[in-house]
């Protein structure tokens, strides 16, 4: 019997809600939901952010995260992006990786994969992939390629708001994010902010309408924008420019 | 309905002084003492009393009352130690004595009365050997002595022992509920808040209904009462009609299961204690468990090689896992290295159970509680701890701070409950003027990376003590890469950390520098040296 569940896994596999694991809700567009026993590859200049972004609502609905090789995963961003921090867990140091990759493959849902695990032998990545797919885990990997992928998200053309030259301070960035991989035939693309002036992620048109607001709102003080032929800070939000928060009696950039 | 199986009411004498702590201070009989918690008074001496000076006066109310009185900071811990010699007292007298609080201790009173013969004998007996165990007489009589009480329940006893502490002479009451029931009738509903340690909230409800006597209270049929008010309501009830069954709930621990490490190398580092702590809570609770109890209180003490010392006591009603200890070690640590310069390495760390019960289990919530996931990750956690090495496997501690690596801070997994994270991932509420607003840094060095930052003419861009920069950083470069143009950059955020303190002081300036591939940094400036902090990947 258990031979027969093992070479049919159709057969015994639960709702597709357990087969697969949420999204946020601003990734949904582009990802439905993540398939359980996959491998998603986060490339790009937002790599990290793409992946804590996408470890962000599993932890939430209680999944455990595991931290793998990428000792300077900062917490505070996690913990905007929405990373359940009660449930995650870093190995550090140098340790022989294929083993502590194995046991964190066994016991969590989510695993993060950074560059610091070094070179996987191609058995032991076998291996490893076998393992994520009877456990049905979610790999997360961050600038290692060798451990294969079935989804690749690549975050590109990153464009910071709200840092100027000599004032401001960053509130967000537009990336593009690409989905492709093995089973994309054609790439789909999309404009979000990530991270957002929260620090989370926000869907493009509408978070950008609200991260003018939230801009706007936070600006107890007064908020000025630094450009020819903007008026006010929310239209210099609309045309994407640099707005930097100023505080009363700063000196206004020429 | 069946008859519900009622378990017997113990018989219970308590041992009651009032105003311990003023014993505790070893004050002068006739002098008017003040002990003040919080601004509030907690204890008064006799005198004080004839004064007007009352519990839960301000420090000013109490001052003006009684210009005289000389005040006193209330220690806890001090009244504990005190009063340990009436409990040693009183212990080798009677087998199980409960320890409530400091100045009041209880204990099963059948066996003794009988042995004593009878109970007004055994109650002046233990009088006079809880008095002679403090040594100075005189220095009782400042508060009146010792009250003490017996009665059915816990309840009805502590209530006895208090009048017997007003009134000078032993209170006993007869046995048997109606008896019991009957003795409480009169007295004030406050006394459940006061004696029992129901919610004040109730109690007042209760008052406002028009019920004011434990006699009316114990009149209402129980199925009404706990219809209206639930569990707590229906426990209220049976305090006042005089069936209070709790047994004196702990026990003393098996004798001589303490667990103490003495260091021939003095440890300077908290983790290194922690981790030793590790060990001897795992085998105090694998002796427990052995037993089938649970340790409920304990006792954690460290000592300096200059005799530098720090002992607390811990409380948990649901019993200490292995995990808490070590955590409560940690926090108890923690809190002395930070608080008291210590001269010299931790030589001995002692964990001592001074309370246990028996384990009953806990039942966790159906909803909320704990999953099959989280056992999982905890098996996880403890295999990747022997594969990685203890001190490798980490989870996030909020510490708080200003700088991004400060907010979240990681500590060793096996050092944390994993089952219980509010405590240790509860912010620092701060304010903490300064930090950054949101986005963080989604990328945090553990140790900073040295970069050089120069302006447009190749010189190293400073940042005066006013907070000027010199120039506007045009180029980054990080050790063994190609320079990078400045493209945007943010900044000077002037830091001035604990200038109170020298040796823990820092002056530093943070910048946001985007560079012309599109990355952004947080770099900070701190004596005359470029860090890298983090990266907004």
């Amino acid at each position: 019997m258990s031979s027969l569940a093992e070479r049919f896994p159709a057969l015994t596999a639960g709702a597709a809600s357990e087969r697969t694991l949420p999204v946020h809700e601003s990734l949904i567009e582009l990802l439905p939901s993540l398939q359980r026993g996959s491998t998603v590859a986060c490339n790009g200049r937002a790599g990290v952010s793409l992946a804590m972004a996408l470890a962000a609502a599993p932890s939430r609905e209680g999944a455990w995260v595991g931290v793998a090789g990428l000792p300077e995963f900062g917490l505070r961003a996690a913990a905007d992006m929405g990373v359940a921090l009660e449930r995650l867990v870093m190995v550090a140091g140098d340790p022989l990786w294929v083993d502590v990759l194995a046991a964190m493959i066994d016991g969590f849902d989510v695993v993060l994969v950074g560059q610091r695990v070094g070179r996987l032998g191609a058995g032991a990545v076998r291996r490893l992939q076998a393992r994520v797919q009877s456990r049905g885990v979610v790999v997360l990997t961050v600038g290692v390629p060798a451990l294969g992928a079935d989804l690749q998200l690549t975050a590109e053309d990153g464009h910071w708001v709200g840092l100027g030259d000599g004032y401001g301070v960053a509130t967000g960035r537009q990336v593009v994010v690409e989905l492709g991989g093995r089973r994309m035939p054609r790439p789909r693309r999309t404009t979000m902010w990530l991270p957002d002036a929260l620090g989370c992620i926000g869907a493009s048109v509408l978070g950008r309408t609200e991260l003018r607001h939230q801009v706007l709102a936070r600006s107890d003080r007064r908020v000025a924008g630094r450009l020819a032929g903007c008026e006010t800070a929310g239209d210099a939000f609309d045309h994407g420019v640099p707005i930097g928060i100023v505080e009363e009696g700063d000196r206004l950039p020429a | 309905m069946a008859t519900m199986q009622r378990s017997t009411v113990p018989r219970l004498g308590v041992v009651w002084c009032p105003n311990w702590a003023v014993v505790a201070a070893q004050t002068e009989p006739g002098e008017p003492v003040v002990v003040l918690h919080g601004n509030r008074v907690v204890a008064h001496s006799l005198a004080a009393a004839r004064e007007g000076v009352a519990i839960g006066q301000r420090r000013r109310q109490a001052q003006a009352a009684c210009p005289r009185a000389r005040l006193i900071v209330h220690d806890p811990d001090g009244d504990a130690r005190q009063f340990e010699k009436v409990v040693t007292a009183i212990a080798a007298l009677i087998p199980r004595v409960e320890l409530t609080e400091p100045g009041m201790l209880s204990f099963l009173a059948k066996g003794p009365s009988r042995y004593f013969g009878g109970e007004e004998a055994m109650a002046v007996h233990m009088a006079g050997v809880a008095t002679e165990a403090i040594g100075a007489v005189e220095v009782l009589t400042a508060v009146g002595g010792f009250g003490i009480g017996l009665a059915d329940g816990r309840f009805a006893a502590a209530i006895a022992a208090r009048q017997a502490a007003a009134g000078g002479t032993p209170v006993i009451v007869s046995t048997g509920v109606e008896a019991t029931a009957q003795f409480l009738a009169p007295l004030p509903v406050q006394l459940l808040v006061s004696v029992a340690g129901l919610d004040a909230d109730f109690v007042q409800l209760l008052q406002r209904l028009g019920v004011r006597q434990l006699g009316q209270l114990a009149a209402l049929s129980v199925a009404d009462v706990l219809a209206r008010f639930g569990r707590q309501g229906e426990f209220a009830h049976r305090l006042a009609s005089g069936g209070d069954d709790r047994p004196p709930d702990t026990v003393a621990p098996p004798s001589g299961l303490i667990a103490v490490q003495v260091l021939d190398d003095p440890a300077h580092h908290v983790d290194t204690l922690v981790f030793i702590a590790r060990q001897m809570a795992d085998e105090l609770c694998s002796a427990l468990s052995a037993d089938g109890k649970v340790c409920t209180r304990l006792i954690i003490t460290a000592e300096t090689d200059h005799s530098e010392r720090n002992e607390r006591q811990w409380y948990r009603s649901t019993g200490l896992s292995a995990a808490a200890m070590v955590e409560r070690t940690r926090w108890q640590l923690d809190a002395w290295v930070n608080s008291a310069a210590l001269t010299a390495g931790v030589t001995m760390l002692r964990l001592e159970p001074v309370e246990v019960r028996s384990d009953d289990g806990v039942q966790l919530g159906l909803w909320g509680g704990r999953t099959q996931a989280d056992e999982w990750a905890a098996r996880a956690v403890a295999r990747l701890a022997t594969l990685a090495g203890a001190e490798q496997v980490l989870v996030p501690a909020a510490t708080g701070g200003r700088l991004p690596g400060d907010a979240y801070s990681w500590v060793p997994a096996v050092t944390a409950d994993l089952a219980e994270p509010s405590q240790r991932l509860t912010p620092d509420e701060g304010p903490w003027p300064g930090s950054l607003p949101s986005p963080s840094p989604a990328v945090v060095h553990p140790q900073p990376l040295v970069i050089d930052v120069r302006d447009a003419q190749g010189r190293g861009v400073r940042v005066t003590g006013r907070g000027a920069v010199s120039a506007a950083p045009a180029t980054v470069q990080r050790a063994g890469t190609a320079i990078e143009p400045i493209v945007a950059w943010g900044g000077p955020w002037p830091l001035e950390e604990r200038w109170w303190d020298a040796s823990r002081a820092r002056r530093s300036a943070r910048f946001q520098l985007l560079t012309g591939s599109g990355s952004l940094l947080l770099a900070c400036l701190e004596r005359q040296q470029w860090w890298l902090l983090g990266e907004y990947r």
